[in-house]
């Protein structure tokens, strides 16, 4: 478990960062391409992509040689950091704001804000029930009501 | 030339609108309060008071206008600083050094050289409009497409100043960020990249993807601290610092002039603005230094850079507005609403016949800039309290905000889903040492290439030769040779003179 969480955040990890630019720029190109095949359309997008291209190839090659010379792998960090928060707080974080954006326009704004906050603040340590409470409920709920009542910027809500 | 008479008449007017010295700090603080939240751009703070201008006067409307956009230029540095999100675009390249000072305990110095800078670099903005309002709004008219096509590419030479030690990474994500930028419906019409969705036809939120791309990772990165500055005995707050850095500002008058005037000068370009300047002015303040490996890691002079470019741009995209009626960014095209709410019409009719009030407005941004210092100092003593309060609080209030602004920028899902791709791109990119910045870079350039490039192309029939028969395009593909081959040259002859020197 150990070595695969190294080799992905290692060299491995860094081939598939490469392979996903080298599959947009294809996808954007081909795309571009079947909209309009005329130079004009293709004017940036080509020459744009060709160094895309060429870059992820040259870059590619040379972490290969790397991960065959056996320098790929990255340094453990498990020792420098304690707890859970330290360990896991920046995958969390991450994982936290795609969950809490998808959930957004399905159980609404207000309530998405509002629980967000709270296990955000849980997962950060914090374990005083009635200042999460009301610390969720005043930060998340006010800039809701702004978005609607002062931006007119029509919002997805539950209760609101 | 400068119309004494008219200086004069905008001297009494100015005295005599008292109207618009009540409403100029009130636009300072709204400003400041919408750029120093993430995602809470200033055009969307001048779009919300907007209607309030069509019950004041129109000197009034302008100035209550300008001091939020001044306020906002200035707000957007705070959090770039404290928490190395920058609060609005023009605040990247403050993020660089800024942050560094602030997690080394020094964020009061730090705001207060960001202050001292942004006050200045507004004085130079407008005291340059003031001199050369007429003279470059001609030279700015003669700029067409393959002109400003080539100034866009050398935008994309930061790039190479930017990268570091990673260039052709850096070089990849320029030229990615550079395809992304141009998603969605192009100038002739096609769309490309929307994945069929018409919440797409207008591309990316770019704001939202650099938010993400910057802000992010970072953080990600803090949800592992409780507190921004770890060391407790630095998390002092103290007006008595933020006035030292305040005043050693003043130390580097050569920083924050050059500062100023590539920033005045960028943002004259329609399009470009202090998203772009800040950046170049980063630039040339790192490759210049004695010292560049000292960029990046807490050096004063980079905060000063950035901040004196962004805020003095301000009155060079004024430029645009008042001598050709064009908008040369969001900002300004909300100024050119409120112009039309009052019935006038900017363009080079305007300022001749109107020198009285436009050098009233120049003159009144002038006395705004000297208000943001006293007002900005005031508001720094609240806004630092931040590095006090534990980031169990603050972390899920910032994204929250973040998310929200990134929210009301788009009016749609595509700004949230924007930001959080961007910022789990951004996470991973710094993982690999890929440069952000690149990314940035391209994104902010790639349509209005794109858009230009295609200009020049339908102008020339799809010959090239159009950027060697216009005189300002030879100009500028030469001194873009030269940007190019001067290292090379450069390092030729260092190696030489080693030699020789090796020989003797």
């Amino acid at each position: 478990m150990g070595k695969l969480k190294r080799h992905l955040t290692g060299g491995v990890g860094h081939l598939l960062l490469l392979a996903g630019f080298g599959t947009y720029a294809m996808w954007y190109t081909f795309d571009a391409y079947a909209a309009q095949p005329k130079v004009q359309n293709m004017l940036l997008i080509a020459p744009a992509s060709v160094i895309v291209l060429v870059f992820v190839v040259l870059i590619f090659l040379s972490e290969i040689r790397n991960i065959a010379r056996g320098a790929e792998i990255a340094a453990l960090d498990e020792g420098q950091w304690d707890t859970f928060q330290q360990r896991y707080g920046t995958p969390c974080a991450a994982t936290g704001m795609a969950v809490y954006v998808v959930a957004m326009p399905f159980v609404g704004f207000d309530v998405a804000t509002v629980v967000f906050i709270a296990v955000s603040m849980i997962l950060q340590g914090a374990r005083n029930w009635i200042a999460i409470a009301v610390f969720s409920l005043v930060v998340g709920l006010p800039p809701v009501w702004a978005l609607e009542n002062v931006l007119s910027i029509p919002v997805p809500t539950f209760f609101m | 030339m400068l119309d004494l008479n008219a200086v004069s008449d905008a001297i009494s007017l100015l005295a005599g609108t008292p109207s618009a010295w009540l409403m100029v700090p009130i636009g300072l603080i709204i400003g400041l309060v919408f750029g120093v939240l993430p995602g809470l751009s200033v055009p969307i703070a001048m779009a919300v008071f907007l209607p309030f201008t069509l019950y004041m006067d129109f000197l009034s409307a302008i100035l209550f206008l300008t001091a939020i956009f001044t306020g906002g230029g200035f707000g957007g540095s705070v959090p770039a600083i404290l928490m190395n999100v920058p609060g609005t675009t023009a605040a990247i390249a403050t993020c660089f050094d800024g942050y560094p000072m602030a997690k080394q305990g020094r964020h009061n110095e730090a705001l207060g050289l960001a202050l001292a800078a942004s006050t200045v670099g507004t004085i130079i903005g407008y005291a340059l409009l003031f001199i050369i309002l007429e003279p470059i709004s001609r030279f700015v008219l003669q700029l067409g497409a393959p002109e400003l096509f080539l100034i866009s590419v050398a935008g994309l030479f930061l790039i190479a100043g930017l990268s570091g030690m990673f260039f052709w990474r850096g070089v990849l994500a320029g030229a990615a960020g550079l395809m992304i930028g141009t998603m969605g419906m192009s100038s002739s019409g096609v769309m490309r990249g929307t994945m069929g969705s018409m919440y797409m036809l207008d591309g990316i939120s770019t704001t939202a993807a650099i938010i993400g791309l910057f802000a992010a990772s970072e953080l990600f990165g803090l949800a592992r601290r409780e507190y921004i500055v770890t060391d407790a005995s630095a998390r002092q707050v103290k007006l008595s610092l933020i006035a030292k850095g305040f005043f050693y500002a003043f130390k580097r008058w050569g920083m924050i002039f050059r500062g100023g005037l590539i920033g005045a000068l960028v943002g004259t370009v329609p399009g470009v603005g202090s998203t772009v300047a800040n950046l170049v002015s980063y630039s040339f303040a790192r490759s210049l230094s004695k010292d560049p490996d000292s960029f990046g890691t807490g050096n004063p002079d980079g905060v000063i850079a950035a901040e004196s470019a962004n805020s003095s741009s301000e009155g060079g995209s004024m430029v645009a507005l008042l001598a050709l009626g064009i908008p040369g960014g969001a900002g300004t095209a909300i100024m050119l609403g409120a112009f039309a709410m009052h019935n006038v019409t900017g363009g080079p009719r305007f300022i001749s016949d109107n020198k009285e009030i436009v050098y009233a407005i120049i003159g009144g941004n002038l006395i705004q800039a000297l208000l943001l210092a006293g007002i900005g100092l005031l508001f720094l003593r609240v806004a630092v309290t931040i590095v006090k309060v534990p980031l169990r609080y603050l972390l899920p209030a910032i994204t929250v905000l973040t998310v929200l602004g990134s929210y009301a920028l788009s009016g749609t899902m595509v700004g949230p889903i924007t930001l959080t791709g961007a910022a789990i791109l951004g996470l991973i990119m710094k993982h690999y040492n890929y440069p952000a910045v690149a990314m940035v870079i391209g994104i902010l350039l790639g349509s209005m290439m794109e858009g230009n490039l295609l200009r020049t192309w339908q102008l020339s029939r799809g010959d090239l030769s159009i950027f060697i028969d216009r005189p300002i395009s030879l100009a500028l593909l030469i001194l873009l040779a030269l940007a190019v081959l001067s290292p090379l040259i450069m390092r030729r002859a260092n190696a030489r003179l080693a030699k020789q020197a090796d020989q003797k």
